[in-house]
């Protein structure tokens, strides 16, 4: 779990008044980091129940997908967003979450926080629909739109700016040190937009995302399976060619073979003896394939690895000296590690997060992809223009006839 | 040097790797044949969960996430019988809550990709570029010649929303066997969650997912419900029902299914949801909804309808099962299709949010009120089009595309405002 640094923690007690919570952008599924003490004592949960969980819990039967869209659909746009949303206390009593959120960017402009501010408006929310109630006497449709709440939205962005400035001011306080203490170091390149690491993320197999457009094919992403299966740290992984997984035991006729498909276009997959950070040689059934984006160009290759070394009966000094770091390993003692036939099970797998790479990447392009720009973002409300295009007007439909509505 | 490493084909298919040794899979046998005894891949599903029993979703989209453990009790070998994997050796940390992809999610995605590698498709639809038109409502274009010059052609006559089941005529139990992902059926009731089998024998008539070959992204399915059945090209709650269970095990709201009546373009009379992945929202979602408040919350579902949309549509909303939804829009479709007023199903969220467009495209260009140039690009307005996603067969067409000229074209898709209030009073009477 992604913990934050104590002497900021300390810093951020000054906005206890204020509800609010920060989630960490890079770590999988966005979980919380800190929630101040407001944020407690409205919604009930204690900080063991919080921290490291994704603020979802504050979902309930009540919650309108619609407005979990519109923060989803934020996320995805690297924007910031408001919405009134239906959310449940611990106890499962319901209340109205006036909801601000906004992402903080890193210097290389990916998002890397986000700060979620809540406000309980239900007595104003209350308020409004008794008396659209009485309104809606007079015809069958009612607009649902919570009401605005200006007062609240705009001490909410206060208080998200104050909180923003003084992370930006810790953050340049101690150069290159994060904010966020992330259990193995830097999760991937930091040009991976937020909107694609998510999923990727979410990916529980070992693979790497390769970057062909630069030099060399530095990998830009390895999943954390990867790391468990190489013994790599992170940061001798991210931004290095994966040749450093071949060895002396490495046939280069199952490289050449590999290079030869990668450069056809083509998905490939072979069989390849593999070397753990550790020298520990393993069989690696590895399938490589591009990847493309929203405008149908290669933008990665995905290659994805399945440990198919056989469980093996070896004698302990074979055991022992094939632990030794990969220069000392010798190539005889490598081919004591045998391979097995991977599983069906383990190659649907392994096809399937070839898949969701596929479907992450095809929302993304240089410019913004499935993404609207900026300008188009802040015509959120939307413009009198577009609304002025139906010919009816909602609140002049006839009733309904007390029958027909049974 | 010992090496007991037998070299290996480039690609390999996820067929020829399965050890097979029950009855052979004919991949290029009709569908049809599977009633004499075949076997097909499996995706079962407990219908009791989330269904029957009421949802819970405090803390509860961290339990929907369903088969976290299945799944990964299932990539580690742990409970596999297929031969000396190794994968299970490696050290694995517990699944985060929330975090991974479902079972059926992975199965659909590895199968759709297995397919692709085989060669099955007409074309790489990731090849084809695809951009947000300018714009606050964020409709999507794509630009594909592939679908246009390869698509079957429509084999029926356009204005009647119910017709006969036509053997002669395309339908999936023609489709050959390798076109079909997997069956998705239900387990039963002492199965705790989902389960994949590589082949499993079929018996009576299986609901089946089939890659549609002329995809519009990627993922692109068929749901066939009781393939076998030959059923028209019409939703009651029960079949319905099957397609927000597919949607609700996906459990990834970038998913969504579609239905497309006859006169709605719906091309083939025979029962089919389409699904594809496209990691967007699309227009639709993200437009604003008037609550109807006569109807404000109908048999448990919350109705509204959309505003500021160039299609007028109903919103249903679950609340607290996927049952009451099912059943309220199924025969909301029933009463329309006996109306004969052709029609769009939307389904979102998991299969917790649907759309429900009455769709006047077909009649409108019978009476001649559609422009010729609209015409003449070919886009037909089914359920995908009207949520927002466009596709284009013409370089020109999708080159200019702006927001004006979507709102156009769908707007000959919609039924007035008025219209649809009393459509929806007459579809939702008790």
């Amino acid at each position: 779990m992604p913990t934050i640094d104590l002497d900021l923690e300390r810093k951020l007690a000054s906005f206890n008044q204020v509800c609010f919570a920060i989630s960490s952008a890079r770590d999988p599924d966005m979980p919380i980091i800190f929630a101040s003490s407001s944020f407690y004592e409205l919604t009930g949960y204690s900080q063991e129940e919080v921290l490291g969980k994704n603020c979802r819990f504050l979902h309930g039967p009540g919650t309108s997908r619609q407005k979990v869209m519109e923060i989803r659909d934020a996320i995805q746009e690297d924007r910031s967003v408001q919405v009134c949303i239906l959310n449940y206390k611990k106890n499962g009593e319901s209340f109205w979450n006036h909801f601000y959120l906004e992402p903080i960017f890193d210097d290389s402009g990916v998002v890397e926080y986000y700060i979620g501010v809540q406000a309980d408006v239900t007595e104003e929310v209350d308020a409004a629909r008794l008396s659209r109630a009485s309104m809606a006497e007079d015809g069958p449709l009612v607009l649902t739109e919570e009401p605005t709440c200006d007062d609240v939205a705009k001490a909410e962005e206060r208080a998200a700016g104050r909180l923003k400035s003084l992370l930006k001011q810790w953050d340049t306080s101690r150069p290159g040190q994060s904010l966020v203490h992330h259990v193995s170091g830097p999760v991937a390149a930091p040009c991976l937009p937020t909107s694609l690491l998510q999923p990727l993320m979410k990916l529980a197999q070992s693979f790497v995302l390769a970057n062909p457009e630069e030099p060399d094919c530095p990998i830009v992403y390895a999943s954390q399976r990867f790391l468990d299966l190489t013994g790599y740290p992170r940061d001798r992984v991210v931004g290095h060619n994966c040749r450093f997984l071949q060895g002396p035991g490495t046939d280069p006729e199952s490289v050449r073979q590999l290079r030869e498909g990668i450069k056809a276009g083509g998905p490939v997959t072979v069989k390849l003896l593999n070397y753990k950070y550790d020298g520990t040689p393993f069989w690696n059934h590895l399938h490589i394939s591009a990847v493309r984006n929203a405008s149908g160009k290669v933008v990665f290759l995905v290659g994805v690895q399945l440990d198919i070394t056989a469980p093996q009966t070896i004698p302990e000094e074979a055991e022992a000296s094939a632990a030794g770091a990969p220069d000392q390993a010798a190539p005889d003692q490598a081919v004591s590690v045998q391979a097995a036939e991977p599983s069906g099970r383990a190659l649907v797998a392994q096809r399937g997060v070839c898949g969701a790479v596929r479907v992450a990447c095809r929302s993304l392009c240089p410019a913004d992809g499935l993404r609207r720009s900026i300008d188009d973002q802040a015509m959120l409300r939307r413009s009198q223009d577009f609304a002025a295009r139906r010919s009816t007007d909602v609140c002049r439909v006839p009733p309904p006839s007390a029958k027909a509505v049974a | 040097m010992a090496l007991c490493l037998s070299r290996v084909e480039t690609v390999l298919s996820l067929q020829q790797l399965l050890p097979i040794d029950a009855a052979d899979p004919c991949p290029d046998c009709p569908v049809a044949d599977v009633a004499k005894g075949g076997c097909l891949p499996l995706v079962s599903f407990s219908s009791g969960r989330g269904f029957q029993a009421k949802r819970v979703r405090s803390f509860g989209d961290m339990q929907v996430v369903p088969d976290v453990d299945d799944l990964g009790s299932w990539l580690s070998g742990s409970s596999d019988d297929e031969g000396s994997a190794s994968e299970g050796r490696v050290p694995s940390p517990p699944s985060s809550d929330g975090g991974s992809n479902s079972l059926l999610d992975t199965v659909l995605l590895a199968e759709w990709e297995d397919r692709a590698e085989q060669g099955l498709f007409r074309y790489d639809v990731t090849a084809c570029p695809t951009k947000m038109v300018p714009g606050a409502y964020g409709f999507v274009a794509q630009f594909n010649e592939g679908r246009g010059s390869k698509k079957r052609p429509t084999e029926f006559r356009v204005d009647r929303v119910v017709q006969p089941f036509d053997s002669a005529k395309f339908n999936f139990t023609k489709a050959l066997q390798k076109e079909v992902l997997f069956q998705f059926e239900a387990a039963d009731m002492s199965s705790k969650g989902s389960a994949f089998l590589p082949l499993a024998p079929v018996s009576g008539s299986p609901n089946l997912v089939f890659i549609n070959v002329s995809p519009i992204e990627y993922g692109h399915v068929l749901l066939v419900p009781r393939a076998l059945d030959c059923l028209n090209q019409l939703v009651d709650p029960s079949t319905l029902k099957l397609a927000l269970q597919f949607a609700h095990e996906a459990a990834n709201p970038y998913f969504r299914l579609a239905f497309n009546s006859l006169g709605a373009y719906g091309t083939v009379n025979h029962l089919h949801f389409q699904a594809y992945y496209m990691a967007a929202p699309f227009a639709v979602e993200r437009a604003p909804t008037v609550d109807l408040c006569c109807l404000r919350k109908y048999r448990g579902v919350r109705v509204a309808m959309l505003t500021d949309y160039p299609v007028c549509g109903l919103v249903f909303e679950a609340s607290d099962s996927i049952d009451e939804l099912s059943l309220v829009v199924g025969e909301a479709c029933q009463r329309l299709s006996a109306a004969n007023i052709p029609h769009n199903l939307f389904i979102v969220d998991c299969g917790q949010r649907i759309f429900l467009f009455p769709n006047a495209f077909a009649r409108a260009k019978a009476k001649g009120l559609v422009p010729e140039d609209l015409l003449d690009s070919q886009v037909d307005p089914a359920a995908f089009e009207i949520s927002g996603h466009i596709i284009y067969k013409r370089s020109q067409d999708y080159d200019h595309v702006c927001q004006d000229a979507v709102w156009r074209l769908l707007s000959y898709a919609s039924y007035s405002e008025a219209d649809v209030v009393e459509m929806a009073r007459k579809v939702l009477a008790d």
